[in-house]
């Protein structure tokens, strides 16, 4: 277990057969895809499905329905409508059984899948309804255009004269169960980890994917892939940093890339691409990089030219990475993973709550301490959170962040030093709300800013937190789960050998204003 | 810092959302990124962003930048050695 129950896949080429071909056919762009995320969401969880019922959704996405979060955050009323928790919500009421949202920015699909699979190894599910979806308007398109990371020609991963991504708009769904059968395909292993470097640039020699490579590969007891399925969208930073990754981890596994023709789906890609990995498992062959015409990047590595090409024995190993250094990896193969350790305690060491005046820590211990911000804000409202309040000094980049990225950072300080290899968890309804809205009002009239619209995805504020905390274990924010079911993935992600989890629940922009974190430690 | 160098500097404090920094704090001889001011490259676009709008000096790609970047000072020579179109702003 987790064993592959089945998949599926709506691109603008068509269901999950139809995209496979349309890769096997070399080059080509993205085609558009009609309908709204959760008309098509549901369309390809009941073909992912075949009749069975799921017991647990798990959303992969970065803002879930956009046009409908935008026409609510313009709204006086502001709800959440459209938001990831709302996606997640709608699709799991369908099923009639709970569903969250887990994102981690464009690495959100092996995020997502981490986080079923520890369910499944827990034995809390049976059998998990994975979905990656996003939509895809201006107001990413033009975000994206204003960090100059847009191809005008067209998408060409590894390419030497590769200039940018494209984007694409896709639906995806993996069903994972458990399964007491040895037959089939399995997710094998999974691993996430931050680079603690930048916001939206990847480390330059690979370093930080590198990392998340090996650790997916060791939870897969794997040694040497049979091929690499990666992020590849074909911006010069990012295929230069994921090249060198793979040339450190697994020089001799040639490596394909599917942007080209798909484009980039954002949250949605992880779950795609392991849906397209089973069906290239299974038949033993994979289309190779669409539009791919001279290889040329950093690190020497065999990039598959567009074709079909036949594939040695073996997993497939599959990564993706996103703003705020998130990266995620995941390993597809026909063994059953390890079980977790099941004697680890979890245990909460110390936590910490903000509000308008100040601080209080607490610990297991029993002891107590208050600290008072000297900007306090109005009655409960949190202050602005200024770098000197928070940090004891000014800096030159405290002053984009909006107030959930300074409440995380806060919190993190509290609560610190964390080991490196700590995870972040944030729990969050309004996300990234202050940051979407001003981006919002920029969108359509020619003024946005290329600083803003890296802070518009909710996971920014783990971002933050792990470049200025140095934390680099896997980070990933969980939207409409209640407080209990996001501390049962904290107890996960420590009997799978985390060493401590951050754990926050933010909601700085809207009522109720609150920001409280937990330290857990095995 | 002289006049042109000061309103640059203000430019840049409410341009890249420098919270709580004056011009009086910046060095117009220090470097704008890594040490020095402590800029990244999501401020170099918005600073690319900020020099056309408000002088109507264009930046064409981030090598330009590199240099043009360099410190208060580099960048007020830079916008003060292009060549004065129609459309250059305030």
């Amino acid at each position: 277990m987790p064993r592959i129950a089945g998949t599926a896949l709506l691109s603008g080429h068509g269901d999950l057969e139809s995209t496979v071909t349309a890769l096997d056919g070399g080059n080509g762009d993205p085609a558009p895809l009609l309908g709204d995320p959760l008309t098509a969401a549901l369309h390809v969880a009941r073909a992912a499905l075949s009749g069975d019922s799921p017991d647990q959704v798990i959303l992969a996405t970065t803002k879930g329905d956009l046009p409908r979060w935008r026409a609510d955050l313009r709204a006086s009323t502001g709800t959440g409508a459209g938001g990831p928790a709302w996606l997640a919500s709608h699709i799991a009421a369908a099923f009639a059984c709970p569903g969250f949202a887990v994102s981690a920015a464009c690495a959100s699909g092996p995020l997502a899948l981490g986080v079923a699979a520890r369910g499944i190894l827990a034995r809390r599910w049976r059998r998990v309804l994975v979905i990656g979806a996003d939509r895809i308007d201006d107001f990413i398109s033009e975000g994206f255009a204003a960090l100059r990371a847009i191809d005008p020609a067209r998408c060409r991963p590894f390419d030497a004269h590769r200039a940018g991504l494209r984007l694409g708009e896709l639906v995806a769904a993996v069903v994972l169960e458990t399964a007491e059968i040895r037959d089939g395909l399995f997710l094998q292993g999974w691993a996430g980890g931050m680079d603690a470097n930048h916001l939206t640039g990847p480390t330059r020699d690979g370093s930080g994917l590198a990392r998340t490579l090996h650790a997916a590969l060791a939870r897969a007891a794997a040694a040497q892939p049979a091929l690499v399925i990666a992020h590849g969208t074909g911006t010069r930073y990012n295929d230069d940093s994921e090249s060198l990754a793979y040339r450190s981890v697994c020089p001799a596994t040639p490596v394909t890339a599917f942007k080209g023709l798909l484009g980039h789906s954002l949250g949605a890609c992880g779950i795609a691409e392991f849906a397209l990995a089973s069906v290239i498992r299974r038949r033993g062959r994979t289309p190779g990089c669409a539009n791919l015409q001279q290889a040329g990047c950093a690190g020497a590595i065999t990039v598959l030219p567009p074709g079909v090409h036949t594939l040695a024995a073996g997993p497939l190993l599959l990564a993706n990475a996103g703003f705020g250094g998130l990266n995620g990896a995941v390993v597809l193969g026909d063994l059953p993973a390890k079980p977790s350790s099941s004697t680890t305690t979890p245990r909460r060491a110390s936590w910490v709550r903000l509000d308008g005046r100040g601080w209080r820590r607490e610990r297991a211990d029993g002891s107590a301490e208050n600290g008072t911000w000297n900007e306090p804000g109005e009655g409960d409202t949190l202050p602005r959170l200024s770098a000197r309040c928070v940090l004891g000094h000014v800096d030159a980049t405290w002053g984009r962040m909006d107030l959930s990225c300074r409440a995380l950072v806060a919190l993190g300080h509290l609560l610190g030093p964390l080991p490196s290899a700590s995870a972040i968890v944030l729990a969050t309804a309004s996300g990234s709300a202050a940051s979407d809205r001003l981006h919002d009002q920029a969108v359509g009239v020619g003024a946005v800013d290329p600083q803003r619209f890296p802070y518009t995805l909710p996971t920014t504020p783990i971002g933050e937190a792990s470049i200025r905390l140095g934390v680099r274990g896997p980070g990933f924010s969980v939207h409409g789960a209640d407080p209990q079911a996001v501390r049962e993935l904290v107890y996960d992600l420590l009997r799978d050998g985390i060493p401590g989890v951050l754990v926050a629940w933010i909601e700085a922009d809207r009522p109720p204003h609150t920001a409280h974190a937990e330290w857990w430690t095995g | 810092m002289n006049e042109s160098q000061q309103r640059l500097a203000q430019h840049l404090i409410s341009g890249l959302n420098l919270e709580d920094i004056t011009p009086a704090d910046i060095d117009p001889q220090a470097p704008l990124f890594g040490e020095g001011l402590g800029l990244d490259s999501i401020d170099a676009l918005e600073l690319a962003v900020i020099v056309e709008r408000q002088y109507g000096v264009r930046i064409p790609n981030m090598e330009v930048g590199k240099q043009a970047f360099a410190s208060v000072a580099a960048l007020d020579s830079f916008i003060r050695a292009q060549p004065p179109t129609a459309a250059n702003a305030s």
